[in-house]
């Protein structure tokens, strides 16, 4: 019997100190809701193939740090152990110290979790700008050097970032979660992650979360507004070809970009400066090895802790608010506005050019590569089957990627102080 | 930045006090931030037009140059070699608007995909159905590149 109740006391115990009780207790609800969204978006992901690359390790860090007691996430911390309370071994580790009171302790250390330091990372602004080198490693610029046209579309698409920083501020965000709100819908994940790390860090896991779900839903979201900001006549022109770009263009290219951009806007340059850095060990051909590992290697581990430590900001405490649902309403305006304003630009273009650019590529402004691009394709084959967009508007869509790293360095500059 | 790009006398001095009015701070990021994206992409567009009209021009001279020398070169050759023996000509397979390189190819195309079977072109002519402003080919080539996307 006595053994019964040992036993009965101890799995008492266990369970007392476990997590699940933690879900039952005081706001552990909310953590029980966080769970059930991580694994919608992990639903998301695997089920539905939504951006799955990101969509998962961020919901699978979502997850983690949900987990009453899993201490992922945990800061690390040091406790003063009077030394009559601490152990051999913690005497031996830590030594002993004396305090301006006499006392002699010990100062015990304890580690923080893992997410935590895989999370400075993020904090520290290192994970997006790699992340740029190896989007800088996988992109051709060719179509924007033969088109430089293109970067007017790309700098059209930035607009509804900036008028989705005043809807936030109408809202009562302050200046620099405003910010980092509206960066959303330049629709480039580092771009958000990055400026929000430096703007408004606890706001990190809802900006994500909205900026990677409205990437994925690119194909959803874009073409509705492009058809109703275009006519007929507009989606079914037939754009030249464009012109073969040499090797010398495209290696000058990265470096001319970085000089000019990083002396006029100088808080752009680790963005923008990487992104070129990528792109110039790409074309410059000399080093092969190293672009091959910016492109694959590099990128998939940065991926991993990014989207990893992303997801585990989202915290129940700080998800769960009325201001995440904000956040979301005001990232999908900041999206729909870029778009609009790249195809309403685009329809400029087709005034001022006699009708020789079709408006279409205007929307792949909103970076999001390539899919906006193949997005601008799809619905220009809707209405001309033999029409072939995606060339033309992979140049709006790389500028877009150089003017959101413009208009976060604008951001940071201005608000970053 | 920002108070070096405001009038200094006519707005607070500092960021942070400017932000206290929501109103101006709303109005100075709007307005300054499209200015500076508009033109810092401005500034690279008039950039790269310069950058590939050059481009264009010593490409054109340099293919100008070789072009002539490769003339000369031939004119040279054709100058020094034997008179040409008559043979028997083949029968032409086109009406002489294609020329022997494309012809070449194409039958070079089909006996790679004969199976080891002896095949003769027997006459090549263009088409003049074209699809959407490009020829098949063009149109094939475009398919082909995209396809990954």
């Amino acid at each position: 019997m006595e053994i019964l109740n040992s036993i009965w006391a101890s799995i008492v115990s266990i369970l007392g100190e476990s997590g699940l009780l933690g879900l039952f207790q005081g706001e552990g609800w909310k953590n029980a809701i966080m769970i059930g969204i991580a694994c919608f978006l992990l639903y998301l992901a695997i089920g539905r193939q939504f951006e799955p690359l990101l969509l998962l390790p961020i919901a699978f860090g979502m997850l983690l740090v949900n987990l009453p007691l899993s201490g992922v996430m945990d800061v690390p911390t040091t406790e003063l152990k009077a030394l009559a309370d601490a152990s051999a071994t913690e005497i031996a580790k830590y030594g002993q110290v004396i305090m301006p009171d006499g006392q002699t302790y010990v100062e015990v250390a304890h580690s923080g979790g893992l997410l935590y330091y895989l999370y400075l990372g993020v904090k520290l602004g290192i994970y997006p700008p790699l992340i740029f080198l190896g989007i800088g490693a996988m992109s051709d610029f060719g179509p924007l050097i033969a088109n430089p046209k293109s970067f007017i579309l790309g700098a059209a698409a930035q607009i509804g970032i900036f008028f989705t920083f005043c809807g936030a501020i109408l809202l009562g965000f302050s200046a620099k979660v405003a910010g980092s709100i509206a960066i959303i819908g330049g629709a480039d994940g580092p771009t958000a992650i990055y400026v929000t790390s430096k703007l408004a860090a606890d706001y990190l896991g809802p900006i994500a979360v909205a900026a990677y779900s409205y990437m994925a839903l690119v194909p959803i979201i874009q073409p509705p507004i492009m058809r109703l900001l275009t006519t007929k006549k507009e989606r079914s022109v037939v754009m030249t070809q464009l012109r073969t770009v040499s090797k010398t263009e495209k290696i000058m290219f990265p470096i001319i970009v970085t000089i000019v951009v990083a002396l006029l806007l100088p808080s752009a340059a680790p963005l923008v400066g990487m992104l070129m850095l990528g792109n110039l060990m790409r074309e410059s051909g000399v080093v092969k090895r190293i672009s091959d590992a910016a492109q694959n290697e590099l990128m998939n581990i940065v991926t991993i802790f990014l989207g990893t430590t992303v997801g585990a900001t989202a915290r129940a405490e700080v998800f769960l608010t009325a201001e995440t649902l904000m956040i979301v309403g005001l990232g999908l305006a900041a999206f729909c506005l870029g778009t609009a304003f790249g195809v309403i630009f685009g329809k400029l273009m087709y005034i001022f050019t006699g009708g020789k650019v079709n408006p279409l590529i205007g929307s792949a402004g909103v970076s999001a590569v390539p899919m906006a691009a193949r997005v601008s394709q799809k619905v220009g084959q809707e209405t001309n089957p033999s029409n072939y967009l995606l060339m033309h508007a992979l140049g709006p869509n790389v500028a877009g990627v150089i003017g959101s790293a413009v208009a976060a360095g604008v951001l940071l500059a201005v608000l970053g102080k | 930045m920002l108070t070096s790009v405001l009038p200094t006398g006519l707005l607070p001095v500092t960021g942070t006090e400017l932000f206290k009015d929501k109103g101006m701070l709303m109005a100075v990021i709007t307005c300054s931030g499209i200015l500076i994206v508009f033109m810092i992409l401005l500034l690279l567009i008039i950039i790269f037009y310069a950058y590939g009209g050059i481009f264009r021009t010593v490409t054109a001279s340099k293919d100008k140059k070789l072009a002539a020398k490769k003339a000369a070169e031939e004119a040279e050759k054709a100058k020094n070699a034997p008179a040409p023996q008559a043979v028997e000509p083949a029968a032409p397979a086109d009406d002489g608007t294609i020329p022997g390189e494309i012809i070449a190819v194409i039958a070079a195309a089909v006996a790679a995909m004969s199976d080891g079977r002896k095949y003769a072109v027997k006459k090549v002519s263009r088409s003049h159905n074209q699809t959407g402003g490009r020829t098949r080919w063009a149109a094939l080539g475009i398919y082909e590149n995209t396809r990954p996307f």
